[in-house]
């Protein structure tokens, strides 16, 4: 795995990192012991230490800009993160810090307690002593060697042994005022020469010297050096031996008095070199942890951030998240519940998911089936609010229901008070009936007159509680319609029978009895009897003429259908018409308005029909308007023409059957009109209505396919 | 910050003999007050006289051909109140009732061998450098790292660069 390819040269380096700064403070610290041959390394060794704390340092900045963006990132686990880092530094930093102050405090005391005034004057002291004491005996061996001198001076010839020996020196010389050797003598038997290459020197141009020396290291001796003041001066230089005991006290309190100044002045030195050596060790042990705490908090937060990943995965849906587990501990077992749950959650959604599906589907089939039903279906929820409606019910009630989702039921009959009773009437029965219910309802639509069948059946849940309603509407206008015409023809036919038949003998029996009679009777009864037999005659031909033209109304017609342009059949009617004095036509016609296959004699007779209505309603004066215009709805093309007129417009008792035969509301009117018209549109496959939301007048609108 | 005593070189010679070429020196030597306080108390001064030879080169870093250090020691001893100047070269040491006069015998530095090879310098004109600085590794423990900020510590001459040719 590519985490532990990384992981593992980090902690090799961390662990090679600590060994290494582990050692190098070992080494310091010994260092600090004067003896230790180490410390010739101690600056070294800082140095090493410092950039150990350096490199320690650069780890931790890293590691806090890091956690610095991942808390302004806000991700996940960056707030435990930063707790736990606080915390760890907190605990670390509290005691190494008390361990710290304390330990530099005890140093500071600790050296502080090796110097006093008392030692101080002691050691002044001691070495006074022995300054004293030598300088005692150095100028006794001083006046010796002086007695000498100005016994040479005196001329005598000496022999330089036994002057030596005379003042019991070690080593007597007799320099030239160069600095040259004129005569020397020694205790010693190796008769090596003296090193006198400095006595000159020492001397520094004065009378006489006298100090201690050591003699090629071989213990202390006192050094006399006396001018000879002869023609050629001269120098006399003895070395006086100093007794053992003397000179190893002597050397015993130089040491002493030496290395206890030493340290004296090196006091303050060395409180800051332990403070800075302890400092050292702080700084990288704090840092030290600091890192180690850092790599530690992101392996144990490593889980939890997972953990945090994983459940804003399963949060936007994606349940397939499963997390590695890498360790068996409590942190392990989280993550192994949690990938069971996210597994479990994950099949229950796919399970859900396709019972959705299916129950999509088969409202989709249902849907489907709904929407090829002829019958208009509406289901109500409980509170009798429209939960769907198919495409049926849109056609007969000539809205859409569907928009009306989720309102009740009276809500689409806003503007249409047509369909008021009838949801009046469907809120009734769905109130009180248990049971699936008919009732048959006439409603005067936009279209005109519709005969609803409507039927209803309550729903009821598995705890017989109502939990809504479906209520089927069957717009059987036609079926009423057919049922009508059929009446009418029957009726016709007996009229024929019943009627006609007779009124040939009556018209031939009044016409005999005019030619049998007149030539009888007086002038007056016969010009009465001519105007009788006259009336009868005339009556019965509009009696007949009204029988044939019901007949003709009755039986089916026929039909020759080409392709006619309805806008030139309009204008030619209308042209018809024109020359009435007090009318006015006003034709608007639609663009390229497409022609129809359509039987002209019969259309034409429609809009004779229409026009000589309005003409008559309007008392032939007044305004008409005809409207021809290109209708595309629901994938069926028609043209739709509309006459309207402004005369007194149609009775309201009169609207709901105006287009039955025999309904008229004119003193000559056969009442066929309307009906034939409406008979030869629906027999072109077109529909005509009444048009009900015109007040100016009246106004009837048809439409015929184009095909 | 102390006042920062000046160490120079005064003058600087190199002669040829039968043993090969050497080099002799004077060297202006103050002591700061610290490091006078130090000596007096006990502490033992330590000193490194550096001289190197170098060829010149137009593309590369001068080439080192050859590096001479001299080691002193200055020190002084209270029982008997001097101040012993050591020659670690030769393992002589001089006694100076004074401080000036040590520090004066310790900045002549006589006969210096640079190169036996009396051939040598006699191909192109070469560079001598001359560097005389207190030890501060030699100093004792507890001062060493406070010689290295001190300013009273800063006890050392400039590279002192001459040309030489035969």
């Amino acid at each position: 795995m590519v985490f532990s390819k990384i992981k593992l040269p980090v902690s090799v380096l961390a662990i090679l990192l600590l060994i290494l700064v582990l050692l190098s403070l070992h080494l310091m610290s010994s260092a600090t012991q004067a003896s230790s041959e180490l410390s010739q390394l101690y600056s070294s060794l800082v140095l090493i230490n410092a950039a150990g704390s350096v490199i320690l340092l650069l780890l931790v900045g890293v590691n806090v800009y890091s956690l610095i963006r991942q808390i302004r990132k806000r991700e996940a686990g960056s707030q435990l993160t930063i707790k736990m880092v606080l915390l760890f530094v907190l605990l670390s930093l509290a005691p190494a810090g008390i361990v710290f102050y304390y330990s530099v405090q005890f140093l500071d005391q600790s050296i502080d307690s090796w110097f006093n005034v008392e030692i101080d004057r002691a050691m002044d002291d001691a070495l006074e002593i022995s300054q004293v004491s030598l300088e005692q005996n150095m100028r006794a061996q001083l006046k010796k060697l002086e007695k000498l001198a100005e016994y040479i001076e005196a001329g005598e010839r000496v022999d330089i042994e036994v002057l030596r020996d005379g003042i019991s020196a070690d080593e007597l010389t007799l320099l030239s005022g160069q600095g040259h050797i004129v005569a020397f003598s020694s205790i010693s038997s190796t008769m090596e020469l003296p090193d006198v290459e400095n006595t000159l020197l020492i001397l520094g141009g004065g009378d006489n010297y006298i100090g201690l020396d050591s003699v090629n290291d071989e213990g202390l001796s006192v050094r006399a050096i006396v001018k000879i003041h002869t023609e050629n001066p001269q120098f006399l230089q003895a070395l006086f031996p100093v007794s053992q005991r003397i000179a190893d006290l002597a050397d015993s309190i130089e040491f002493a008095f030496v290395r206890y100044q030493e340290m004296t002045y090196l006091r303050n030195s060395l409180k800051i070199s332990f403070s800075l050596t302890l400092g050292l060790v702080l700084l990288l042990s704090l840092l030290a942890a600091i890192w180690i705490a850092f790599i530690s908090i992101r392996n144990i937060i490593a889980p939890v951030k997972q953990l945090v990943k994983g459940t804003q995965a399963v949060a936007s849906g994606d349940y397939s998240q499963q997390l590695p587990v890498r360790v068996h501990d409590d942190m392990g077992f989280l993550v192994d519940s949690f990938n069971k749950m996210s597994r479990r959650v994950g099949i229950a959604r796919d399970e859900a998911r396709l019972s959705s599906i299916e129950i999509e589907d088969q409202r989709a089939y249902l849907q489907t089936i709904l929407s090829s039903l002829t019958s208009g279906v509406i289901s109500l929820d409980g509170d009798f609010n429209i939960r769907t409606a198919n495409q049926a019910a849109d056609a007969i009630f000539h809205c859409a229901i569907n928009q009306f989702s989720g309102q009740p039921l009276l809500a689409f009959t806003e503007g249409r008070s047509d369909l008021q009773h009838l949801v009046a009437m469907i809120h009734v029965k769905m109130e009180y009936a248990n049971f699936t219910w008919q009732q048959h309802v006439s409603l005067l639509g936009p279209k005109g007159r519709q005969e609803i069948l409507c039927r209803g059946a309550p729903l009821f849940s598995q705890s017989h509680g109502r939990i809504g309603a479906v209520i089927v509407f069957d717009d059987v206008s036609d079926l009423v319609q057919a049922q009508k015409n059929a009446a009418w023809g029957e009726v016709a036919r007996r009229l024929a029978h019943e009627i006609k038949n007779p009124l040939t003998p009556i018209q031939l029996s009044a016409e005999r009895l005019q030619l049998k009679l007149s030539k009888v009777l007086d002038d007056n009864s016969a010009t009465m009897l001519e105007r009788s037999t006259k009336t009868i005659v005339q009556q019965v031909e509009v009696m007949k003429k009204m029988v044939d033209e019901f007949a003709e109304y009755a039986k089916p017609s026929k039909r020759n259908t080409e392709s006619i342009s309805l806008v030139d059949l309009i204008q030619q009617v209308v042209a018809l018409y024109s020359l009435q004095p007090k009318t006015k036509f006003e034709v608007q016609l639609g663009d390229n308005l497409p022609t129809i296959q359509a039987d002209p004699i019969q259309v034409r007779q429609v809009l004779h029909n229409l026009i000589k209505n309005a003409l008559e309603a309007l008392a032939f004066e007044g305004c008409i308007r005809i409207a021809v215009q290109f209708s595309d709805k629901k994938n069926a093309q028609m043209i739709e023409v509309g006459i309207y007129d402004n005369g007194p417009g149609i009775r309201e008792e009169q609207k709901d059957n105006i287009f039955e035969p025999y309904i008229t509301h004119k003193e000559k009117g056969t009442g066929l009109g309307l009906a034939i018209v409406k008979k030869i549109v629906e027999e072109h496959r077109g529909s005509i209505w009444l048009d009900t939301e015109y007040h100016e007048g009246a106004g009837f609108v048809f439409q015929l396919p184009l095909e | 910050m102390g006042e920062q005593k000046d160490i120079r070189f005064l003058s600087k010679d190199i002669r040829e003999n039968e043993q090969g070429f050497f080099l002799d020196a004077v060297i202006a030597l103050q002591l700061t007050e610290e490091a006078k306080k130090a000596l007096q108390s006990g502490v033992s001064l330590a000193w490194v006289a550096t001289f190197r030879v170098w060829r010149p080169r137009d593309i590369f870093w001068n080439e080192k051909i050859a590096e001479i250090i001299c080691r002193y020691q200055i020190s002084y001893h209270a029982l008997m109140g001097v101040y012993r100047v050591k020659d670690e070269q030769n393992g002589t040491e001089t006694k100076f009732t004074s401080l000036e006069l040590a520090l004066k015998e310790m900045g002549v530095l006589n006969e210096i061998l640079i190169t036996a090879d009396r051939d040598a310098f006699s191909e192109t004109t070469y560079i001598i450098g001359a560097l005389f600085a207190l030890d501060k590794e030699r100093l004792p423990l507890p001062l060493r790292l406070v010689a290295y900020y001190d300013s009273q510590w800063m006890l050392t001459s400039q590279w002192d660069l001459w040309s030489f040719q035969k």
